[in-house]
């Protein structure tokens, strides 16, 4: 690929080249990441709107407008979009693309055909996924669960397959940028003085290659049995159906690790730049990343306490998972800090990083109430569950994708977003987003179970509040999406490369950058953030 | 000791008035065990929560940078590092040790804890009992006495469920082909809610039924009418049972006419019809009049009955015909 205009003045990894083909066949990371956007917006909307529709049903306890097939249906599309095409990729292959080579100083990822091909898979995997709506749908949970999963629909066989190939877009982005950390860093650069982004995305890596795999084999498991009927999870040929969630729960643990820690490095980095002071406990900060990679492996069986495992492995699961608390605690009291005699500044990134602060912690605090093992006893697969997960996954990793996203919005389109706007839009997540999920935690607590069409009429107050919420934050979000794609066009140009003082390599450059990034590949001699 | 235990349970007590309110009533021995562990971890959770946001809200307003003019360079702390990292490790695990400590005493089954089977089917809960080697099955209500201990042996006959009841803070799956305990006892008499909590197909969210705890007195008469009614080998009994069930509204045991003939002695005797030739009832003829009544109208009658067809099964007919034989 050549960039013939890219070093005149004005030339960018934009307009080097044009063309829907230029698009659907670069390796530049920089329009990889731009791919990943239009997709993953896409997909955003898409898994929104069937959490609408799941909102405005549960309006009534008795149903309102759909069957109890068609609400299991989008409840599962919803779960699946979210979690397999929106979170999971949404910060390391969209924001982690386009920032990583620049972070650390290098002209692209190790791999940039591998990155293309990573994006293709789960544009194939997702596409394969959706299609099965066409074949009646699925309604097993985004969790597959034997042995419902191996009798229920045919369609079962696509979403798993599309799943499946989706995984391989998850391992090729995380090895592509465990080899890009290692080897392309610019000269100087030690692991040690690496953006903290950088060290959330090797962590990242690290589960997305370790863990994906299992997944992929669990799945193509389930395929099996579905297909041949080979029995390894049905009882009556010898399986367990149990064993199916140990599979499935080795993978989908530390792949909410795959989902917020990236969200924490973005944290880190917008933290920073908004107090305009050095990162509190810059190793801590790293290695405690680490040290969830790390621990999250040993934790999956917490999914299941109530699941007939026993009860001295769900004690040895439930002191693990404490465990994982405390690297995730330390973090949240190194961002406090690192606004103590700062110079904060309220902008829309560092809005939203508050955002997340506020709900991760609510998200962390409600994870220990499912730690102990007594108490899950009770609020396991009530929507006690469901408000935490949201809160974790809503709350913390896609609030810390918006944060993301706005941050690093000046450097790659160019471009001003309103930031008037900008703020509005972080509020009204932020309220629409309470509102929704905390009905949910007294429900739970109050023992309402989870993935139910219709539900006992004490709880009608509750569902009201949280359809109301659902409609707030959705408008928050659509908001956020209209601005980013309004001002992508439209917006004042952002000529100053450093818009928000930032200390990192990325602002050094133009915006956008050009094609190879660099005129001139830097030489590092200090460490990020450093603020005097 | 029996002071400091007792303020200790007074402290209990005040956190969950405050702090447990939303939980739902409790209503067995071990339900504080749950709810003791909430309280002291919601209570942490609003200190650690608002103590966080209280400091990160002070910071933002006091260093903002309308406010402050350089920030300071504080790479790090160590000991402040240091008693963040110790003190939540602490507390985490001490959570971890006080719920599974509480978990075991939960799962400690008496010895003479009563047996109820339970089994989850797509998309109902049916409770067995048994009684000197009696079986009875029953339904959607679960029966137990108040005060004694219960087990549930539970398994589950096509996929997974969960057997949830709120009040009794007690949940475990059904898992085909395996068996799963979970036990209980109640503490008061009333009816509660039971969930099923695993995703199970369309009517998941229909799969409730309802545990009534009542007396032992009333229990074990509930349980032996159970067990008589669902042990009954006799035809005749049975037939009468379900006569009196589904024909007593309209045919008198006896000669006298009520909406339909009345049935004393009808068997081997010969009937005339308005719309057929007159006959001998047998056997065959109160089949027909069960399933097609207006096949033969009996004479000065009109033909008002509705079929039994796919209401009866033909087993439920054999005993009432021997039943309707008996009528005298």
């Amino acid at each position: 690929m050549s960039a013939t205009d890219s070093h005149s003045h004005g030339g960018n990894y934009i307009n080097c080249e044009k063309g829907l083909w230029s698009w659907l066949t670069t390796i530049d990371h920089k329009r990889i990441a731009i791919m990943y956007f239009i997709a993953i917006m896409g997909f955003f909307l898409m898994g929104g709107l069937f959490a609408i529709l799941l909102r405005l049903e549960l309006l009534t306890p008795e149903p309102l407008f759909m069957t109890g097939d068609m609400y299991n249906r989008a409840m599962t599309l919803h779960g699946s979009i979210m979690v397999f095409m929106v979170i999971v990729p949404g910060v390391p292959a969209l924001l982690g693309n386009f920032a990583l080579p620049l972070m650390i100083g290098a002209k692209d990822v190790a791999f940039p055909k591998l990155n293309l091909a990573s994006w293709y898979c789960l544009m194939i995997g997702a596409f394969i996924a959706i299609l099965s709506l066409f074949w009646g749908g699925v309604d097993t949970g985004w969790t597959f669960y034997t042995p419902y999963s191996a009798r229920s629909a045919d369609a079962v066989t696509m979403v798993v397959l599309g799943a499946f190939v989706m995984g391989f877009s998850s391992i090729l982005t995380g090895l592509n940028f465990i080899v890009t950390i290692h080897k392309l860093r610019a000269p100087g650069m030690t692991m040690m003085k690496m953006p903290l982004f950088v060290w959330s995305l090797y962590s990242t890596a690290i589960i997305q290659v370790i863990a994906t795999p299992v997944l992929g084999i669990t799945l193509l498991l389930l395929v099996f049995e579905r297909t041949f009927g080979v029995g390894i999870f049905d009882a009556s040929l010898g399986g367990d159906p149990v064993l199916f969630q140990h599979f499935f729960w080795f993978y989908s643990h530390p792949a909410v690790y795959i989902m917020i820690i990236p969200a924490m490095g973005i944290i880190s980095e917008v933290i920073a730049t908004f107090s305009q002071k050095t990162i509190f406990g810059y190793r801590a900060i790293a290695f405690s990343s680490l040290a969830i990679s790390a621990i999250s492996f040993l934790v999956w069986g917490h999914h299941m306490f109530v699941s007939g495992q026993s009860a001295f492995a769900g004690s040895i699961f439930s002191i693990l998972t404490m465990l994982v608390g405390v690297p995730t605690a330390i973090k949240l009291f190194n961002w406090v800090s690192t606004m103590y005699k700062g110079r904060v500044k309220l902008d829309t990134p560092m809005l939203y990083a508050i955002n997340f602060l506020a709900l991760f912690t609510i998200g962390g605090l409600t994870g220990l109430f499912l730690a102990a093992f007594n108490i899950d006893v009770h609020l396991h697969d009530t929507y006690f569950v469901v408000a935490h997960f949201h809160y974790t996954m809503l709350g913390g990793a896609l609030m810390g994708f918006f944060a993301g996203l706005f941050y690093w919005f000046p450097k790659m389109t160019g471009k001003k977003y309103n930031e008037l706007h900008g703020r509005i839009s972080a509020i009204l997540t932020f309220v629409g987003f309470n509102l929704t999920f905390i009905p949910q935690f007294i429900m739970g607590s109050q023992g309402m179970p989870r993935r139910y069409h219709t539900y006992d009429g004490v709880f009608a107050p509750f569902h009201l509040t949280s359809t109301i919420g659902s409609w707030i934050v959705a408008a928050g979000f659509i908001f956020a999406i209209y601005i980013m794609v309004r001002d992508m066009f439209k917006g004042e140009d952002c000529t100053e490369p450093n818009p928000w003082g930032s200390t990192t390599l990325e602002w050094t450059v133009q915006s956008p950058p050009i094609h190879e990034n660099f005129e001139k590949i830097p030489t590092v001699t200090g460490r990020p953030y450093e603020y005097r | 000791m029996g002071f400091l235990s007792e303020l200790f349970d007074k402290f209990l007590d005040l956190l969950h008035v405050v702090f447990g309110f939303t939980l739902p009533d409790r209503a067995s021995e071990s339900a504080h065990l749950v709810d003791n562990l909430y309280n002291v971890v919601m209570a942490l959770s609003f200190v650690g929560f608002f103590g966080l946001m209280g400091v990160m809200t002070f910071f933002i307003l006091k260093y903002h940078r309308t406010q402050n003019e350089k920030s300071a360079y504080i790479p790090h702390n160590t000991t402040a590092e240091v008693i963040w990292t110790v003190v939540p490790t602490i507390i985490f695990i001490g959570i971890a040790i006080w719920g599974l400590v509480a978990y075991f005493e939960m799962e400690r089954i008496p010895k003479d804890a009563y047996k109820i089977k339970v089994t989850g089917k797509q998309w109902l809960w049916e409770f067995g009992y048994q009684k000197d080697n009696l079986e009875f099955t029953t339904a959607d209500v679960m029966y137990v006495p108040v005060g004694k201990p219960v087990v549930l042996e539970m398994t589950s006959i096509d996929v997974l469920h969960s057997f949830y009841v709120p009040s009794f803070r007690i949940k475990r799956d059904t898992v085909p082909g395996a068996l799963s305990r979970v036990n209980f006892t109640a503490t008061k008499t009333g009816d509660f809610k039971v969930f099923c909590t695993e995703f199970c197909g369309t009517s998941h969210s229909r799969m409730r039924a309802t545990i009534r705890v009542v007396s032992e007195d009333r229990f074990n008469k509930w349980l032996n009418r159970g067990i008589k009614e669902s042990n009954i080998s006799d035809p005749v009994e049975l037939g009468s049972r379900i006569f009196m069930r589904n024909c007593i509204t309209c045919h008198n045991i006896n000669n006298e006419r009520k909406i339909g003939p009345g049935l004393a002695g009808l068997y081997g005797k010969e009937r005339t019809f308005s719309n057929a030739d007159a006959l001998v009832a047998d056997e065959d003829y109160i089949r027909e009049s069960i399933l097609a009544p207006n096949a033969k109208i009996v004479e000065g009658y009109q033909g008002k009955m509705n079929s039994f067809a796919g209401l009866l099964s033909e087993k439920e007919i054999g005993y009432l015909i021997e039943y309707i034989k008996t009528l005298k």
